[in-house]
């Protein structure tokens, strides 16, 4: 065991000194993390000075809807022709005009027209044209209630939604720590191709055949070699949640969590590597077949966890994701619980351990 | 009973033998040479006494022990410097060395102190710090070397260490060599496919062709295998034609010619006795300059075990 930590121990100081290792195990999740983080911040469509709006309303329901937006520049009242005129001296990409009977409908529970007038056909305005048309229909779920007396004011819709949300979990998590994780366990998963690389590079490179002619097992000379990977995998993902949490400011709901994760993760990429190797034996192929698995995994997990979002999908796909580590990784860390996700991650572990399990002796001289 | 015994080894991958019934003995502080072209068989058995293949048949023992049972005790005691190099080219020299400083069980203070005398000893000490991929093919093969001694081992196993190095690092490792045998007594086996390294460093040797022994013994032994007859060069200043036919005519000549003011004799090594020789030269009024003793090289022998030269 002593024997097994001091091999561990110098791995690890290789690892540490490898530049590589760092950029897709370290910056890159942080970096997208920040980025990801910094764009959807700013409401992700279009920000407000890019376009410019026109308010008809006689009432002062689109005034205070553009203010909840955030909306305070290039906001006009019933002037038309200045707002057009941003938009043909090209300052906006999109003028909409708030009708006169904006306030009216809604109190009516009708839907509003807003006219859109853009320069080209185009999708950069969507994001804000799906939130914009979000807002409204709440105003009018809103007013409907208020009118049916099911409530008695506005604020009164808050308690209901939260009392109706079926995810207890949901509202505990801030979306950018939820983001975090998923840039750091995507990364986890993504950098078993690197891992390939390495022992490949070794084989390649014969050290793998010297450190067997020295008084060392094959089992302690490939364990050491993954256990120093798992260690470095763990400390440097744990730094990237911690300065994320730092530079945005999310909360972290349960460190155990996190670290476990964090683990079951870095465990199930070391033993896919294991696994592709054995089969390929070829870095190019074993680096290929990481980063497929990679992105398939997180596009049927998606598909899987937000199963309601995508009803033209078949349900085969829907379960497919249920075989991805990434889904039960994601729905441990959404609804904080580790049973049974770190059960089945932890089966999926052992298969592919089972499989991927060579003896080392037999692996360097195979050709 | 040697250090290293090796006793009827054979290897088969499938139905192919790689190595036939091999079988030799080492003695503690020799240095062993392996010789034989390429493919005939010098790596496998290598590989096999360092317990890095099994065998088909036969044992291997090391100081006591079998190398299939106690294949850990062995490997504590050996050095290995494969044929290939190996190393990591992304890192420093003493980063090699200390990662297989650790692979050896050294740490700490020892561990430094190992990696500051192996690095004295083969000329890298300047150059600790630069990565490996600037390394020439010289330099690297002699880090190569030094990765495999830093845990002082009693047997030095040397898979063709000298391939495609300039002769100054070639020179390097051959002082290197004899200054570790001299005065650590460490035992080395070195195998190689250039007759004259292992003519000048080694005691013993073993020569394998097609997977099989061709010769086993000391260098006077096989050399004497192939024939009984010793050369002379002599270079004698005023002699005449009667004096060559004298010579001709002694106990042990077999053949005496001259040629470009060289006296060439062949003589049978059982028979010959110099001091009647120096006489008949004085006798004729003649001046001896030189005299020179050729012995046939392990190159002619080889030739003349196996029909064909080492490097065909």
């Amino acid at each position: 065991m002593v024997k097994l930590l001091r091999l561990t121990y110098i791995n690890l100081k290789l690892s540490m000194k490898d530049m590589g290792n760092y950029l897709i195990m370290f910056i890159a999740p942080l970096v997208l993390t920040l980025a990801i983080n910094f764009i959807s911040s700013k409401g992700g469509y279009v920000v407000d000075t890019s376009l410019a709006f026109d308010i008809k309303d006689k009432g002062s329901y689109g005034k205070e809807l553009l203010q909840k937006m955030n909306i305070n520049e290039n906001v006009f009242f019933n002037e038309e022709e200045k707002a057009l005129e941003l938009l043909h001296k090209n300052e906006v990409v999109a003028v909409y005009q708030i009708p006169e009977d904006f306030t009216e409908k809604i109190q009516q529970g009708e839907k509003p027209n807003i006219k859109a007038f853009r320069r080209e056909e185009g999708n950069a305005t969507l994001a804000f044209e799906l939130r914009l048309e979000e807002e409204i229909n709440n105003k009018i779920k809103r007013e409907i209630l208020i009118k049916e007396g099911v409530i008695d004011n506005k604020d009164e819709l808050l308690k209901y939604a939260t009392k109706a949300q079926v995810k207890v979990g949901d509202s505990k998590l801030d979306k950018e720590f939820l983001l975090a994780m998923t840039m750091i366990l995507y990364f986890i998963i993504l950098s078993s191709s690197s891992i390939g690389e390495r022992i490949i590079n070794m084989k390649r490179q014969n050290i793998l055949s010297r450190a067997m002619s020295t008084a060392n097992r094959g089992y302690e000379i490939l364990g050491s070699l993954c256990l120093s990977i798992l260690t470095f995998q763990v400390i440097v993902n744990l730094a990237v949640i911690f300065i994320s949490k730092l530079i945005i400011g999310f909360s972290i709901p349960s460190f155990s969590i996190v670290l476990t994760n964090i683990i079951l993760a870095s465990l199930f990429s070391i033993t896919f590597t294991m696994f592709l190797t054995r089969i390929f034996e070829d870095q190019g192929a074993v680096s290929f077949g990481s980063v497929i698995f990679s992105i398939v995994s997180l596009f049927l997990s998606l598909v899987a966890s937000e199963a309601s979002s995508f009803p033209q999908v078949p349900l085969i796909i829907k379960n497919l994701g249920k075989l991805s580590p990434f889904y039960w990784l994601m729905d441990s860390v959404e609804n904080l619980k580790l049973f049974p996700n770190a059960l089945v991650l932890f089966l999926m572990i052992l298969a592919l351990f089972s499989g991927g399990n060579y003896k080392l002796k037999s692996f360097i001289y195979r050709t | 009973m040697g250090l290293i015994e090796v006793k009827n080894i054979t290897k088969r991958f499938d139905d192919k033998i790689v190595l036939d019934n091999i079988s030799l003995s080492i003695d503690e502080g020799d240095i062993f040479g392996l010789i034989g072209p390429n493919g005939a068989g010098k790596s496998t058995l290598i590989k096999i006494m360092t317990g890095l293949w099994d065998s088909n048949d036969g044992e291997v023992i090391i100081d006591g022990y079998n190398i299939k049972e106690e294949p850990l005790k062995i490997k504590e005691k050996i050095g290995l410097v494969p044929q290939e190099i190996a190393l990591f080219d992304n890192i420093s020299a003493y980063d090699n060395l200390e990662f297989f400083g650790y692979l050896y069980g050294l740490k700490g203070k020892e561990l430094k102190k190992r990696i500051k005398e192996v690095l004295e000893l083969i000329g890298l000490e300047e150059k600790r710090e630069e990565k490996v991929e600037k390394f020439s093919g010289g330099m690297k093969r002699r880090l190569n070397i030094a990765c495999a001694i830093l845990h002082q081992p009693r047997i030095l196993i040397m898979d063709e260490p000298t391939v495609g190095i300039d002769p100054q690092s070639r020179n390097l490792i051959f002082e290197f060599i004899k200054k570790i045998n001299r005065e650590k007594s460490t035992t080395v086996i070195y195998t190689s496919h250039y007759m004259e390294e292992v003519e000048m460093l080694c005691n013993n040797i073993f020569i394998i062709d097609l997977v099989q022994e061709v010769a086993y013994g000391s260098k006077k032994t096989i050399k004497s295998m192939i024939s009984n007859n010793d050369r002379i060069l002599l270079e004698v200043l005023d002699y005449k034609g009667e004096m060559l036919l004298a010579i001709k005519s002694l106990t042990g000549i077999n053949e005496c010619i001259e040629e470009k003011g060289l006296i060439k004799l062949l003589v049978d090594k059982n028979n010959f006795r110099l001091e009647p020789l120096l006489k008949v030269i004085e006798k004729h009024n003649g001046k001896v300059k030189s005299i020179n003793f050729e012995e046939p090289s392990l190159e002619e022998v080889f030739l003349a075990l196996t029909g064909k030269d080492l490097r065909d």
